[in-house]
């Protein structure tokens, strides 16, 4: 597990420059896992620094840190310009001038930008205490104006266009910037733009980086990485891999340095031949994103799905398990047959089985316990004589099955809140495999799984496809990819990219071609 | 067999829980006692308290079957149309024109029956179609297009009032085959006891058969708690609230039909009154039984709780001002704990 300490570019290369935000040796336990570990970073003013890492590398969590949201394991140091920083204080953090701009913008759809710039800066009263609106208009539009962001601030934002709605966060947020100077974070403030707008966010961007503050930038997309940064440093499973100019780089080493060379060692080889034919057939899959993908997926095979946000990855497995809309050129066929588009309703019917992404919202329901909610995909095997449900056979086979996956029988009748996130998945992994589907949709298995329960569902599903599951498994994770596939598509633009068989799975080909832009 | 199967070694990966369940399978009495516990049975031990109370206070008049009877009689109706909530509520929606098909139903056998001279057979069957179709209406309102169950059902039940007002002219209607033939039927009694309240028990049979011990009860709770994840595991989440509100509307019909038969004519004021009640003992007995659920016995004891209550003060010679202080108190207090409770079940048991 060594990690040679990749540092391409020693940190006194600044050229005599001293950073103004510095932070040192900052670590972040969660339960369970090291979200952060020893983690350095400088930023210059004047200067844009990208951070880098694939989910689970801790960038999220680092930012949440120097918002406030979390507080650092002892021991973590900070400073702006000399002044110290307390990390995790969210007032302190604000004193400093830390501005934030999150992925989901924080603004209100329904409110035009005057009132969503009001609601941060406070509205301007008449002496009655009426709100002035006349000068409110005003400066918003000088606000918006030293941005060079043109709009009609009276519309509602969600008739603007996504890079005007991003110009304004960042307007918004760095509202006071005159007064004093500022830290911009931007997390990943082009994973919703069409490309053709990256270019005006990256003005916006520019305007704050001449004025002498500093940028923190987020991204997936390597392009943009050397348009718009100075500086790069790169996270991985919580630790600082690279560091350096971005000149020195190109976008295979820092696609190398993502991904990392350990994901190899875990790597399964000689994964098996598809046993049997092809399981599922889709023909010109279109929908929100996919643009006429051709799908197959063979018995016993695990096919993975890589791509960025908006690539349609995050749409796939949803389509396929019918929980979204989608067209598709011919009838899709499953196990030989023709079937008509499944609907969430008629898939489990047609052997599909779906694990959704976002394992809260959308897979458990938080006021049943863990026995029911595993059951609730598998009620119909669970009656007997009609329309009765034992209460006592359905808690048997209950505590049978969380035996079997090892979550232990004891939780049965706990409230499956009380679970880890790990066993939690492996709670919907259940619901699913026993109903015995021809077919597991999976949408980000490992999302919030810790790195000893993520072998452990790997083995789950490969076992699941010796005995001839045919599996989908759609992640922005890579290491899900490499370690468990057999076989990888890489999305972009909604059409399948690349694909890769056995032992040409590698994470730095996968992350180099889904942050291309051709 | 598989009843004692519990392998400590194989669970440690999640076994990092806590309290108590060291037997694995409570027997008989394990679970009998389980059942008995405060937080499931909270306020039968204030209905024990009450009868306590009043029977003290006023020796002589409350604690006889005279009073029991009375209870049991007069919250009947309260009883099906707190029943009538139950299923839409499970699925996450409101239904807040049950007041208004009661009245709809009483002033339709009224007019059918006294103006129309329809036999009463027909009339109750024509009363009960028509209570289904406001559950449609509400239904392809509240489902189908979409709009939120709360403000379309406010909105469908104004309509029903009006149509309320324009079959009866704004007046109680009954004629002497009204009150004595049609009010035989729920006037009619065993041992004290009318037929209400034997509906009662027979609506609450049901809906605890169809919540407990069904599939579809199953997928109704599934659906209120979290319907996005209901849907992506395979249950029709919305035909399970369209027939929520088939129901609400179907029961409320009954309630209206017994408490026109009950009074023995049909008037266009009667229904809404028991609106904002039903809601009360629905809610309450939610914290009751199936804590966090709605479920129908929860909701029986609720009634009786809230009736038993408002039973003694009035005998005791309370105010109008004190019944309602008493029923918004009793159920202020059961939400506030119910409350509590959870938030402290969750912060100790959020480990592993």
């Amino acid at each position: 597990m060594a990690q040679p300490q990749v540092d391409t570019a020693s940190e006194h290369l600044n050229g005599g420059k001293k950073p103004a935000l510095r932070i040192e040796h900052l670590s972040k336990t969660f339960p369970g896992t090291r979200a952060l570990d020893d983690v350095s970073l400088d930023a210059y003013r004047g200067e844009v620094l990208a951070l880098l890492g694939h989910n689970g590398s801790g960038k999220s969590t680092l930012i949440k840190v120097l918002a406030g949201f979390h507080r650092p394991d002892p021991g973590a140091e900070a400073w702006l310009d000399d002044d110290p920083l307390r990390l995790g204080d969210p007032d302190d953090a604000k004193r400093h001038g830390l501005r934030f701009v999150h992925q989901d913008l924080g603004l209100i759809r329904e409110l035009n930008a005057v009132d969503n710039v009001a609601l941060t800066i406070g509205y301007v009263r008449t002496r009655s205490g009426r709100v002035h609106q006349g000068v409110q208009v005003s400066r918003t539009q000088e606000l918006l104006a030293q941005f060079g962001v043109e709009l009609d601030v009276l519309q509602p934002l969600g008739d603007a266009s996504p890079v005007e709605r991003t110009s304004v966060a960042i307007a918004r947020a760095m509202w006071d910037w005159d007064q004093g100077p500022r830290v911009l974070v931007l997390d990943e403030p082009t994973a919703a733009l069409p490309s053709r707008e990256v270019s005006r966010l990256f003005e916006v961007i520019a305007k704050v980086r001449a004025a002498g503050h500093v940028v923190i930038y987020v991204s997936h997309r390597m392009e943009e990485i050397f348009d718009i940064a100075e500086r790069v440093i790169v996270l991985r499973t919580g630790r600082v891999v690279g560091r350096g100019l971005t000149s020195d780089q190109t976008p295979a080493k820092l696609a190398a340095l993502i991904a990392g060379h350990s994901v190899e060692d875990g790597r399964h080889i000689g994964s098996a031949p598809p046993l049997g034919g092809v399981a599922l057939r889709i023909k010109g899959l279109h929908g929100r994103y996919l643009r006429g993908i051709d799908l197959e997926v063979h018995r016993g095979e695990i096919a993975g799905v890589a791509g960025l946000l908006g690539s349609g990855r995050d749409e796939l497995p949803y389509a396929v398990a019918g929980a979204v809309p989608s067209s598709a050129d011919a009838p899709w066929v499953l196990d030989g047959r023709e079937v008509p588009t499944p609907t969430s309703a008629t898939a489990p019917g047609l052997g599909i089985a779906f694990v959704p992404a976002e394992r809260d919202r959308e897979g458990l329901v938080p006021d049943f316990t863990v026995a029911e909610n595993l059951t609730l995909g598998a009620l119909p095997e669970l009656r007997e004589r009609g329309m009765f449900l034992l209460p006592r056979r359905e808690h048997n086979q209950a505590r049978q099955w969380l035996q079997d996956i090892g979550v232990g029988a004891e939780t049965a009748d706990r409230p499956v809140t009380s679970l880890s996130g790990g066993n939690k998945q492996r709670v919907l992994l259940a619901r699913c495999l026993y109903t015995n589907p021809s077919l597991l949709v999976l949408s980000e298995p490992t999302a919030g799984v810790d790195i000893g329960a993520r072998q452990a569902l790997y083995e789950l599903l490969r076992e699941r496809a010796r005995l001839g599951l045919s599996i989908l498994l759609c992640s922005s994770d890579t290491q899900d990819l490499v370690e468990a596939c057999d076989r990888v598509m890489v999305l972009r633009n909604g059409q399948v990219a690349e694909t890769m068989v056995g032992a040409e799975i590698n994470a730095e080909r996968i992350v180099f071609v889904m942050e291309s832009v051709r | 067999m598989s009843q004692a199967v519990r392998d400590p070694d194989s669970v440690a990966s999640a076994s990092a829980g806590d309290e108590d369940r060291g037997q694995s399978e409570p027997g008989a009495l394990g679970r009998l006692l389980a059942l008995g516990r405060v937080e499931r049975l909270g306020a039968v031990y204030v209905l024990i308290g009450i009868i306590i109370l009043f029977s003290v206070w006023k020796p002589d008049i409350f604690p006889s079957w005279t009073t029991a009877k009375s209870v049991l009689n007069q919250n009947a109706i309260p009883a099906l149309a707190a029943l009538s909530l139950v299923v839409p509520l499970c699925t996450g929606v409101f239904d807040l024109s049950i007041g208004n098909v009661m009245a709809l139903v009483s002033v339709t056998i009224a007019w059918l029956v006294v103006q129309l001279g329809v036999p009463i057979g027909v009339a109750i069957v024509i009363a009960i179609a028509m209570s289904m179709a406001v559950g449609v209406l509400n239904a392809v309102i509240v489902v189908v297009i979409g709009i939120d169950s709360f403000i379309a059902t406010l909105g469908t039940g104004a309509v029903l009032l009006a149509i309320d007002y324009l079959i009866s002219n704004d007046e109680t209607v009954t004629n002497g085959h009204l009150s004595t033939a049609f009010g035989s039927i729920a006037q009619s009694s065993v041992g004290g006891v009318q037929v209400p309240v034997f509906a009662v028990l027979v609506v609450a049979v049901l809906l605890w058969w169809l919540l407990e011990h069904t599939v579809t009860g199953r997928r109704l709770y599934a659906t209120g708690f979290n319907e996005e994840a209901s849907r992506l595991a395979g249950v029709r989440t919305k035909r399970l609230r369209f027939l929520g509100l088939i129901v609400s509307a179907t029961v409320a019909g009954i309630a209206g039909l017994l408490l026109t038969s009950q009074i023995g004519s049909g008037s266009p004021d009667i229904g809404p009154a028991y609106l904002l009640d039903a809601f009360a003992a629905a809610f309450l007995g939610a914290t009751q039984i199936r804590a966090g659920r709605f479920n129908a016995p929860g909701t029986i004891i609720a009634v009786l709780v809230l009736g038993t209550g408002t039973a003694g003060l009035t005998i005791v010679g309370a105010q109008a001002w004190a019944l309602s202080l008493y029923t918004g108190v009793v159920l202020l207090v059961a939400l506030a704990l119910t409350r509590i409770e959870r938030k402290q079940v969750r912060a100790g048991r959020t480990l592993t």
